[in-house]
């Protein structure tokens, strides 16, 4: 007998709306549909806009993610105006992004113990954030939705003594993430309850496309500073860090792994600051004409922006495409089968932000 | 293994004090280069109009006739495209947060800068129109 | 500055299946409304350092105008297709047309 039951758009277990109608047959799950559009904002008719305004509103599409919002869109405009970026402004765009990937990070791995039921080291993870936080205030002066990215570069500065503090919280956050490593893979019951449950297979991820930690914890190496580098990633190389298995374990772990290569890619880039020119931005001397794209490894996956000028302060299209909208068709095939316990950790451990999948 | 590390977090945490603080009774360590609201200096400002059409929240309006800036506080988004722009440095950015309040919060500053383009003319005419009156 | 091809809608079906036996993966279709006519490009990514863009030019004959769709081949297209097809008033053979608007609104990217 088959019984019909909405994971409604407001559930405790994930933070945005979004609905899956599931067809039950028992515990077991035989059908769900996907339906989405409730965060809708309608954001790529307001792009149509003065260029310097929108690159505050690319920031508004997320609030995780918004330093990589505001950098591919950046990097779009400025081709197409033919854009030189001074040094001191490719480093400093670096190690904000990378401080954006850790604390993203750090809040899909607490999401995901607390989905299974783990709440103190739920807390842990979301009180080593707080020293992330605190080092975009210093540098920024805001906790999230910075506002330092502008078409041309960057406003503020990283001098000498902000180097300082931050190669000091390199290594405070480094000891906090070996605890953290290590309470989670030493953990005989984590493992008991990640290892096995939804599990995409290599040949399933590279029909659909998927991106991101669900893609290279399914062992396909796709990221998009070794296959497309941009700013400082053509000097610094980076593997990507792959896992085998395919289930909710290997994302997982795969997030854990990426915690430590970014506190490495912070380190390397701050000798870098001492002795470029001090100009943080260019002017721009002409309106943007034609088109071009840009991509970003953002923390969930691949970020695209496609931007077309017509050659006055007003652009013409602008079309963003986040790592969720690309991951979004995966949700389904890896529900079918599975236990109604399990629909929502599962979807927890992609990541979603509804935010940018709806715009 | 990992039972009594976690036994040991748990009771660290039940005996030392909270890692929150009262908020709105103990003030917001701050620190320097936060970006709060804006504030408008009536003595420096030329009433050109660029940070009225460089606001992305469109909350600065320059009325040139009474020579006053409306700043809607309420709808700023604290963004500092303003303060950048301004050719003069009028505008200055706070470091402390507004509390929060039921009304709207809208300033007005009157602007009495004598250097700037449309005082000093209503003042050339002020003394030409004075001057004629006297000849008669 | 980036390159793009333009080719007719059957030229595509083929250079698909080429695309994909070579193992190219999709990274998204966008639509752009260019005053007389509709233009819908195709990005791929076949390599380190490497991407393909290809440019469809559909006319504009007062709504419920045709694309072929190329879900059966690369199933990763499905809601970028839907996508296209409810922000501009395409048709796409095949796929349904909503995803995330409500049905009272109508093609809100279309200008004329």
């Amino acid at each position: 007998m088959r019984t019909v039951v909405q994971f409604g758009p407001q559930h405790p277990v994930w933070i945005e709306p979004i609905r899956l109608k599931l067809t039950l047959d028992g515990e077991v799950v035989k059908d769900a549909e996907l339906e989405a559009g409730y965060v809708h904002r309608g954001l790529e008719k307001k792009f149509e806009w003065d260029y310097n305004k929108a690159a505050y509103l690319s920031e508004r599409v997320c609030g995780i993610c918004t330093q990589h919002h505001s950098t591919c869109y950046c990097l779009a405009v400025e081709g197409t105006m033919g854009l030189e970026l001074p040094g001191r402004a490719a480093i400093i765009r670096t190690i904000m992004l990378e401080l954006e990937r850790l604390h993203s990070h750090l809040l899909a791995i607490g999401l995901t113990l607390e989905a299974i039921g783990f709440e103190n080291l739920f807390m842990q993870c979301f009180k080593d954030r707080e020293l992330v936080l605190d080092v975009f205030e210093r540098t920024t002066g805001n906790r999230v939705l910075h506002g330092i990215n502008i078409v041309g570069g960057v406003t503020r500065n990283i001098g000498p003594e902000m180097a300082k503090e931050i190669s000091g919280f390199c290594d405070a956050m480094e000891k906090r993430c070996h605890e953290l490593e290590r309470m989670v893979a030493n953990s005989h019951t984590i493992r008991q309850r990640m290892q096995g449950v939804g599990v995409m297979s290599q040949k399933l991820a590279e029909d659909l496309c998927v991106v991101g930690p669900v893609a290279r914890g399914s062992n396909v190496p796709y990221d998009v500073r070794a296959v497309a580098p941009y700013l400082l990633y053509k000097e610094l190389k980076v593997t990507p860090v792959v896992e085998k298995d395919g289930d909710c374990w290997a994302r997982t772990m795969v997030r854990v792994r990426e915690l430590f290569q970014s506190i490495d890619i912070i380190r390397q880039c701050l000798p870098l600051v001492d002795g470029v020119p001090e100009d943080l931005f260019t002017k721009p001397k002409s309106m943007p004409e034609g088109e071009n794209f840009a991509r970003v490894e953002a923390p969930r996956g691949e970020l695209f922006y496609y931007v077309r000028g017509k050659k006055s302060k007003e652009l013409d299209r602008v079309k963003i495409r986040t790592s969720t909208y690309a991951n979004g068709i995966g949700i389904v095939p890896l529900i079918k089968g599975a236990h109604m316990a399990d629909v929502g950790f599962i979807t927890i451990t992609f990541d979603p932000c509804i935010g940018c999948f709806d715009r | 293994m990992d039972m009594l590390e976690i036994l040991e977090n748990i009771v660290k945490n039940a005996v030392s004090k909270p890692y929150t603080s009262k908020y709105p009774f103990s003030p917001y360590q701050h620190f320097p280069g936060t970006r709060a609201d804006v504030t408008f200096d009536g003595t420096k400002c030329i009433l050109c109009g660029l940070c009225e059409r460089s606001c992305p929240a469109e909350c600065i309006t320059i009325d040139k006739e009474k020579t006053t800036i409306e700043y809607l506080n309420t709808r700023c988004i604290r963004c500092g495209y303003c303060v950048r722009v301004c050719p003069t440095n009028a505008i200055s950015q706070n470091e402390v947060y507004t509390k929060p309040s039921r009304e709207k919060l809208t300033v007005y500053t009157l602007v009495t800068n004598e250097n700037a383009p449309i005082i000093k003319k209503r003042k050339a005419e002020a003394a030409k129109k004075a001057g004629e009156a006297k000849k008669d | 500055m980036m390159e793009s091809r333009t080719v007719t809608q059957a030229e595509l079906q083929g250079i698909v299946n080429g695309l994909k036996a070579k193992g190219a993966r999709l990274i998204t279709i966008v639509g752009a409304d260019a005053g007389e006519s509709i233009e819908v490009l195709y990005f791929f990514n076949t390599g380190v350092n490497s991407t393909e863009v290809y440019r469809v030019v559909v006319p504009k004959k007062g709504g419920n105008e045709e694309v072929e769709s190329i879900t059966p081949l690369m199933p990763a297209a499905y809601i970028a297709e839907n996508e296209l097809s409810e922000m501009f008033g395409l048709k796409v053979k095949g796929v349904p047309g909503r995803f995330f608007l409500h049905p009272s609104l109508k093609a809100p990217l279309r200008r004329s």
